[in-house]
């Protein structure tokens, strides 16, 4: 399986919690290093941001290293933003805890946007290398 | 003098207002449409000799193979329109504020050129009552997001020689915030609902942190029962009017014809209101 970072949003900071319903608003950030199986909780930055919550988050997440991201919902910014980085894949949690996700995205159980099917990582044939594992976390 | 006529939600007869407000202004008056996603006063006003420009704001145009990637830009947009987007750095045209603060800040020279984009309408008629009313609206085009800007866009056609009434997006949020910022007076209008009160609160929380003197006015006066006039007594805002609910005036109203037409007794009403509006903005001023 490929080494990635997954970014996940939630509103407590525990692994047996479901997500966040909210994304660019949600109150932490959970981030999965699939390789370490680490998890690290980190405060929103742009939560109370008056505009362009989402995509802040996007350009900071992917400064972390992050290519895969879990939203149950996906806005109109969110989507474009999916849509033109070949390295972002975008997941629905199926209302998974935090520790189901790492694991249930390698058995390829979760729907991906935009299709809603359940894939395995990369928008390509599933190959995507994942750029970055770990780098620039802090 | 500028005067802002807002509700904090829609649908409460803000536009009903702000039109017979308009047409009982003895001096050189002014309509300014600013509730750019829903413009409806030219329904009421019936604006002629109509003439269009095309509102365009900057935004940034990014050479991709020049840019060396430095992110600057990207932090530098307050707003959320550059997103890091792996290898290029995507630009949203909805979310732009045109602030120049990319172009600016932008290390490389002549990778960010700004470029003129359209983003709606502002017409500009003049409605022939016993008085002309120069007037003037903004139209976001559909699917733009950028009101605050197309709003500033519209006042920017205020002339301090007039009396300028602004009709106000509704809700309590910026776009509200951009319309009454530097006027003289708002003029909440508001219902006697529970939905009404809610919304006249968080409005003119805003008016009142702004320092801007205000008044209400309830309209469908007789249809709820929630204590806006209390709430009005408690804060010291004056009740400038009531508007009973009359089956005639939403018939009429519905089909285009002013408040002060379809019931003439509030043509003198109307004018009270504005004296009132003028004389506390003159002691305010003096
Ligand atoms: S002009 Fe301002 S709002 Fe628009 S992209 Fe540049 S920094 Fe962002
Ligand atoms: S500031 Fe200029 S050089 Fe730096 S990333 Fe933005 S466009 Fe590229």
């Amino acid at each position: 399986m490929n080494i990635m970072i997954i970014l996940a949003p939630m509103s407590e900071k525990t692994t047996t919690a479901k997500l966040s319903a909210r994304f660019a608003r949600a109150d932490y950030f959970a981030f999965i290093d699939t390789e370490t199986k680490e998890i690290e909780f980190v405060e929103n930055p742009h939560k109370d941001s008056q505009h362009g919550a989402a995509s802040k988050v996007l350009s900071w997440a992917t400064k972390k290293g992050v290519t895969v991201m879990i939203s149950d919902q996906l806005g109109h910014t969110a989507v474009q933003v999916v849509d033109n980085n070949p390295n972002l894949t975008a997941y629905l949690s199926n209302d998974l805890t935090l520790d189901k996700i790492a694991d249930a995205i390698a058995n390829k159980e979760l729907p991906v946007y935009p299709e809603g099917e359940v894939r395995s990582h990369g928008k390509h044939g599933g190959s995507g290398s994942g750029r970055g594992s770990g780098r620039g976390r802090n | 003098m500028k005067i802002a006529v807002a509700s904090g939600k829609g649908g409460t007869g803000k536009t009903a207002i702000s039109t017979s407000l308009s047409a009982v202004v003895k001096q050189k008056v002014h309509l300014l449409d600013c509730d750019v996603e829903n413009p409806n006063a030219y329904l009421y006003m019936k604006p002629e000799d109509v003439v269009n420009e095309r509102a365009t704001v900057l935004i940034p145009e990014i050479d991709h193979d020049a840019c060396i990637r430095c992110d600057k830009c990207i932090d530098a947009c307050q707003f959320g329109a550059l997103v890091d987007a792996g290898e290029n750095i995507m630009f949203l045209s909805t979310l732009c504020h045109s602030c120049a603060a990319c172009w600016t800040v932008c290390p490389e020279e002549g990778v960010i050129t700004p470029v003129t984009r359209e983003f709606g309408d502002i017409n500009h008629g003049v409605s022939q009552r016993d008085r002309p009313i120069k007037f003037t609206e903004g139209m976001l085009d559909i699917t733009e997001m950028i009101t605050p800007t197309m709003i500033g866009k519209v006042k920017g056609f205020i002339d301090p020689e007039n009396i300028s009434i602004i009709d106000s997006p509704p809700g309590a949020g910026c776009p509200l915030y951009e319309t009454v910022d530097d006027t003289d007076y708002v003029v909440l209008v508001t219902e006697p609902t529970v939905f009404g009160l809610h919304d006249l609160r968080r409005a003119h929380k805003l008016i009142q942190e702004m320092g801007i003197p205000v008044g209400v006015v309830i309209n469908r006066s007789t249809i709820g029962k929630a204590p806006v006039r209390e709430f009005c007594d408690e804060n010291n805002i004056p009740i400038l009017l009531e508007i009973p609910f009359e089956r005639i005036i939403a018939e009429k109203y519905s089909s285009g014809e002013l408040l002060i037409d379809i019931i003439p007794e509030l043509h003198d009403k109307f004018t009270e209101v504005l004296n009132t509006i003028l004389e506390t903005v003159q002691e305010a001023t003096a």
